[in-house]
């Protein structure tokens, strides 16, 4: 009997390994097959079935749907051009008529194989992949354009997708056991175990635009464990008035119908468009014989020079802080307020002093400053500059020629020219949809919150600001002697948050002096203290090693927090305590994926690391997923076994037509638990810098010529 | 599309550096002329063949396919052999010989297109001389220095002589179809091309998928 247990886990083993490599190669290889529409789980499929079809590289898809009892809330992003990862809240009865419940999802699945003229696509795909919930699942399936407009879909479910018309296990794995995991991890020990079924299914894009028609054999069991298992039959319509919106109505069994919409939107795709405007100056080559004297060097020339120059560019959004002009070389320290890809930025004001300056200039050394903080220093040679200038590949070659430093903390000496500081007072305002997918008990709960915050600057680098906050929408206040009691043995260092936002219609969300500074080109530093953040009082300290040229930064962060007040704006409770953390931040090369390792000691003492995967896109866009595994037990975690989440920025400018920096960001709360819990500190050094890298400016360097 | 707009406009975050940026240049955008009252100008005065020479500049006549009016573009530059011509409303074109190989400031930017010197609109010549097709590559904004790059090949089909009138001036030339296709797009630019020289007076040439095509009429070479 042993023997043949361990047989059964060498042969489960051996399956598993064999799916997880063809959904790396899936990840390797190429683009895929577009899909066109959503299914019941937010995938791409028919209604409730997957296909094989794969969105657009970069589509974030939410889809809402709702039949009898149930409703699904779904965000789908199309990961890589094969590979598409979906975060769900659904709630539904726990059994035929019972209570409503919540649960959690998360699904992936892996395109193998694109469409070709004569062979279908091919995807693997894995539902509640990392849960214990009832739709748990993994399914192969085909899908092929038969006649214009039609596609056919077939493909066999495990779990529930095999769980009306099951037949015996295709590996002879006949028993699937119960999750042999804690809810949150991994399950696999039961994927592709126990009874598997066929499902397939039809779509036709009618002549009627935007109309697509839909008929499936669905094996999924709608509500698990309600005895029904017979095969569904499905049908259902779907209109899509234009790529970014869809309705859709269904008739599940011939007797419940069901409803979906669906939002989405593509970085490569943007609202506005993105280039109106004026265009850059067009750049002359100097003549040959133009005299190349530095005698015009002068104080009085050089002001005027600099006041013109900052003249020229204002319109741009781009000021001149500082800057140094000699016989040769122009230094400029400039901050770009309003362009959003910074090449551009260095572009144009490359392209202005090669009009504007005397032929002598031959070097622009044109420095980033975000801040306060001199971050990037882009060497541009002009005669490069002009050589370049209307070539197809000017954009590669500049690419080549231009040297990226590390920024000196600022220009020094008597003949600096003192441009145009930033205005000491500044505010902000900014509406956020922090959205808690994972709650328990209310499934999904957007919020809309008002988010005001102003601040002075007091020197360059050193900074007094504030955030307040009222709720519009959404969020249950509590009282603070309601708040539930910790599940386990950890302080309650994030799980009373709910105690935090009681009490007052205007929240105190930080106020905080900030002070950032370089002891050295490629070493940042930053001290920031005060109301840290909602939940607490303290001092965080922070320096980062990020040379230019490197893929790789580190980061060391050491802070005390206290506790604040339920009530009280400055009070403390009886808690502080110590965190520290290293990080290491590696730009991947590929496909603008950046990774981020943070270890150390968090809130509650616990002891463990967040590892970060972000894809960042050269308009701006970045999608952001973490986990953070400590040594918190799940007793002491609850819901979710660990944290995790994922978090969309979405640049302003995509949407707008014209240029702007600014963004919102969408955030799928993780679970506000105690394990894990980090301080939530508002500008992180890498925050800062991290647009300015040469990985980032590398993606959007095309722009320099823009 | 309004409606979108506004909507993105009353969530955008905003701040001291941009806000009133962000509404001028959207009322500027969609409601010309209604972000500062000023008073209406005249309309401008006919383009004649006469005001044309008088400048000396080499000028093109642009039109955006999908749009009504046309602005004048005047030679600003020339770099081994591409020429960048401005609009009054700060737009550029940037030229080899005929060949619109940039655009600027109309919405989505054609970066840069790589021609051989086999290419007639490149190299005029006359269009029985023609090669029966040429490659090319287009350039638009991407991941990376390059931006996204659409390599296509072109064909061509000789029409009908026609004659056509470009400011005063009349022309005499086949109507050309220019067939390119790669990289999953597919485009026709429409030109007129010189009886003689093969010189392309007149084009409809393609500027990228979201932007589609321009009309351009040549009304003074440049050199």
């Amino acid at each position: 009997m042993r023997l043949l247990e361990n047989g059964f886990r060498k042969r489960r083993g051996k399956i598993v390994r064999r799916v997880l490599a063809v959904a790396a190669y899936a990840v390797a290889v190429g683009t895929g097959a577009d899909a066109q529409t959503y299914n019941l789980f937010g995938g791409p499929g028919l209604i409730e079935t997957p296909t094989a079809e794969a969105f657009p590289d970069g589509e974030l898809g939410a889809t809402f749907a709702f039949f009898d009892r149930t409703s699904r809330a779904n965000v789908t992003f199309q990961v890589l051009p094969r590979v598409s990862a979906t975060v769900r809240v659904s709630t539904q009865p726990e059994v035929a008529m019972g209570p409503r419940i919540s649960d959690e999802g998360y699904d992936v699945q892996f395109q193998l194989l694109k469409e070709g003229r004569f062979t279908p696509a091919l995807a693997l795909g894995f539902r509640d992949l990392l849960g214990d919930g009832p739709f748990g699942g993994e399914y192969l399936v085909a899908t092929k354009t038969v006649l214009p407009g039609v596609k056919l879909s077939a493909g066999i479910g495990w779990g529930n997708l095999g769980a009306a018309g099951g037949f015996g296990n295709v590996f002879g794995l006949n028993v699937r056991p119960g999750p042999t995991a804690l809810g949150g991890e991994l399950q696999e020990d039961t994927y592709f175990q126990g009874e598997n079924a066929f499902f397939g299914g039809i779509s036709w894009d009618t002549p009627v635009r935007g109309v697509t028609l839909k008929a499936e054999i669905s094996s999924a069991e709608e509500i698990p464990g309600d005895g029904n298992d017979d095969i569904g039959v499905n049908f259902g319509l779907t209109f899509a008035p234009s790529d970014r919106f869809s309705v859709a109505a269904y008739l599940l069994d011939g007797e419940t119908f069901a409803g979906t919409f669906s939002l989405s939107g593509n970085p490569f795709k943007p609202i506005g468009p993105p280039d109106l405007g004026t265009g850059p100056v067009p750049v002359l080559k100097r003549a040959d014989d133009a005299p190349r004297s530095t005698a015009w060097v002068s104080p009085e020339n050089v002001d005027k020079v600099l006041t013109g120059l900052g003249t020229v560019l204002e319109p741009d959004g781009i000021v001149i802080e500082a800057a140094r002009l000699t016989g040769t070389t122009a230094e400029l320290e400039i901050r770009n307020t309003r362009i959003q890809r910074e090449p551009k930025a260095i572009g144009r004001v490359a392209r202005i002093l090669a009009v504007g300056l005397p032929p002598s200039v031959e070097t622009f050394r044109i420095t980033l400053v975000e801040n306060g903080l001199a971050i990037t220093t882009a060497v541009i040679q002009r005669s490069d500059l002009e050589a370049q200038v209307d070539k197809p590949l000017a954009g590669l070659e500049n690419w080549q020629t231009t040297r990226l430093l590390n920024a000196r903390a600022g220009l020094t000496g008597e003949d600096v020219w003192q441009g145009t500081r930033p205005p000491r007072f500044f505010w902000f305002f900014n509406p956020t949809l922090p959205i808690n997918f994972l709650d328990a008990d209310d499934g999904i709960d957007p919020d809309l919150q008002l988010r005001l915050g102003a601040g002075y600057r007091l020197a360059r680098g050193l900074t007094v600001s504030g955030e307040i906050s009222r709720f519009l929408v959404g969020f249950d206040q509590i009282e603070d002697d309601e708040v539930p009691p910790p599940t386990g043995s950890l302080p309650p260092v994030r799980s009373n948050l709910d105690a935090f936002l009681s009490g007052r219609d205007v929240e105190l969300e930080r106020l905080t002096a900030d002070f950032v500074f370089k002891p050295r080109p490629d070493l940042y530093g930053r001290i920031t203290a005060g109301v840290l953040e909602r939940l607490y009082h303290g001092v965080s300290t922070e320096v980062l090693w990020a040379p230019i040229n490197s893929p790789l930064s580190f980061g060391a962060e050491v802070n005390y927090a206290a506790l604040r007040d339920f009530d009280s704006l400055f009070g403390t409770q009886d808690f502080d305590t110590v965190t520290a953390f290293g990080s290491v931040y590696w730009d991947t090369g590929y496909k603008g994926f950046e990774l981020q390792l943070d270890v150390g000691e968090y809130l509650a003492g616990d002891f463990g690391g967040t590892l970060s995967l972000t894809r960042r896109f050269n308009n701006g866009w970045r999608a952001r997923a973490f986990v953070t595994r400590t040594e918190a037990s799940f007793a002491d975690f609850g819901e979710g076994s660990f944290d995790k989440g994922f978090e969309v920025t979405i640049p302003l400018g995509w949407a707008l037509p014209f240029e702007s920096k600014s963004e919102a960001r969408l955030d799928f709360l993780p679970n506000e638990n105690d394990g894990g819990a980090r301080l939530k500190i508002a500008g992180r050094l890498n925050e800062r810098i991290r647009d300015l890298d040469r990985a980032s400016l590398r993606d959007q360097w095309h722009a320099v010529w823009q | 599309m309004r409606a979108v707009l506004a909507l993105l406009l009353g969530l955008a975050a905003c701040s001291s550096d941009s806000s009133g940026e962000i509404r001028t240049a959207l009322v500027e955008r969609f409601r010309p002329g209604q972000a500062e009252a000023e008073p209406a100008a005249a309309a401008p005065a006919p383009l004649t063949r006469a005001a044309i020479e008088a400048t000396g500049q080499a000028m093109l006549r642009a039109r955006l396919v999908n749009e009504t009016g046309r602005s004048v573009f005047a030679a600003q530059t020339a770099n081994r052999g591409y020429v960048t011509y401005q609009s009054q409303f700060g737009q550029f074109l940037t030229l080899q010989t005929t060949l619109v190989t940039a655009s600027r400031g109309a919405g989505f930017d054609l970066l840069a297109v790589s021609a051989t010197p086999q290419d007639p609109l490149v190299s005029p010549r006359p269009v029985a001389e023609w090669p029966n097709s040429v490659p090319r590559v287009y350039r638009f904004a991407g991941q990376g220095p390059l931006g996204r790059e659409v390599p296509v090949i072109c064909r061509y089909e000789i029409g009908d002589v026609v004659e056509i009138e470009i400011v005063e001036r009349r022309y005499r030339g086949p109507e050309v179809r220019e067939i390119c296709e790669g990289s999953g797009v597919a485009f026709t630019n429409l030109l007129f091309a010189d009886e003689s020289t093969g010189f392309v007076w007149r084009s409809r040439q393609w500027l990228g998928p979201d932007q589609g095509r321009i009309d351009i009429e040549v009304l003074e070479p440049f050199g």
